[in-house]
């Protein structure tokens, strides 16, 4: 009889006991997630914006007194023609290119990893940012990238930078406004280069042939997309029109 | 957290650290998983390859 009683008494209190365990646990699962969305929009744009005002004066001392040389501009030979349809040249001031002889080019030494490479302005898309060498996670994670083993920016070849979409102060956020003839200025110890869209487009995080090196002076531009997903690329691609090496190499060899 | 303070070993001030560095380690730990998470599944920074 007592045991019944006893029974009947515990049953309500386990019930009771289940309800405040679930109640807790999402109430902590709820903490968790909000905690995550507020991080990760939040607190890792703080983070950037702080490694920027940083950047800003460590690219101010290199511009200030790092060694430039002239170069002449050589065909690298072996490679290919970019996969883009480009419109006829326009091309702006370029001292190395205005030389009678042979066509020269400005040239800066590559920076070490993790340093200060230079600024990218893209006026229609709101981007003002600082591009370090690198895109491994501590690189993006305070500012635009820069792929090694890519063209510098304002050289021969193809220049790939990379950038955060939606964290991280989201320098690329409206990266998917550009459209072909929207220019993309970047300023480097050499000079500012500027480059003209030629094309955007979504591609798999695997296709590695929009990083390749191409004839004359590329930019490309890859972020995440759709917008807080990282299942595949933003890309956008441009081409040299206007700055120190403009001339010379769209003149070629 | 009553509960678990007063499950702590040692004097007040001794339970106090104990509860601090215990926080520390569940932000330090909440950090870690946030930037997995979102490094996985929100934001890789665009690089290719």
């Amino acid at each position: 009889m007592i045991e019944e009683q006893l029974a009947a008494q515990r049953r309500p209190r386990r019930r009771f006991s289940l309800v405040r365990v679930v109640a807790k646990t999402m109430i902590a699962v709820g903490l968790i997630l909000l905690g995550f969305v507020v991080y990760e929009l939040w607190v890792t744009s703080y983070l950037a914006r702080r490694a920027q005002s940083g950047l800003q004066e460590q690219f101010r001392e290199r511009a200030a007194t790092v060694e430039l040389d002239v170069a002449v501009y050589e065909d690298a030979g072996d490679r290919p023609e970019a996969p883009f349809e480009v419109p006829a040249d326009e091309i702006e001031g370029s001292p190395a290119g205005e030389a009678p002889g042979e066509p020269v080019i400005v040239v800066e030494p590559s920076p070490e990893a993790g340093d200060v490479v230079g600024r990218i302005v893209i006026p229609r898309a709101g981007v003002d940012w600082s591009i370090v060498e690198g895109v491994g996670r501590s690189d993006l994670r305070r500012a635009v990238g820069h792929m090694p083993g890519t063209a510098a920016p304002g050289q021969p070849g193809n220049a790939v930078l990379s950038g955060h979409r939606t964290t991280y102060g989201a320098p690329f956020y409206h990266l998917d406004v550009l459209e072909g003839g929207d220019l993309i200025m970047v300023e480097t110890a050499s000079g500012t280069h500027t480059y003209e869209v030629v094309d955007s487009l979504i591609v798999e995080p695997t296709e590695t042939w929009v990083t390749d090196q191409w004839d004359g002076a590329w930019l490309t531009l890859t972020t995440c997309s759709p917008r807080f997903s990282a299942s595949r690329r933003l890309v956008v691609v441009a081409r040299l029109v206007a700055g120190p090496n403009a001339a010379a190499i769209l003149a070629g060899p | 957290m009553r509960r678990l303070y007063s499950r702590l070993p040692g004097p007040p001030w001794a339970r106090v650290a104990e509860l601090v560095i215990a926080a520390a380690a569940v932000l330090v730990l909440l950090v870690l998983l946030y930037e997995w998470l979102g490094s996985v599944l929100v934001d890789t920074g665009g690089s290719i390859g």
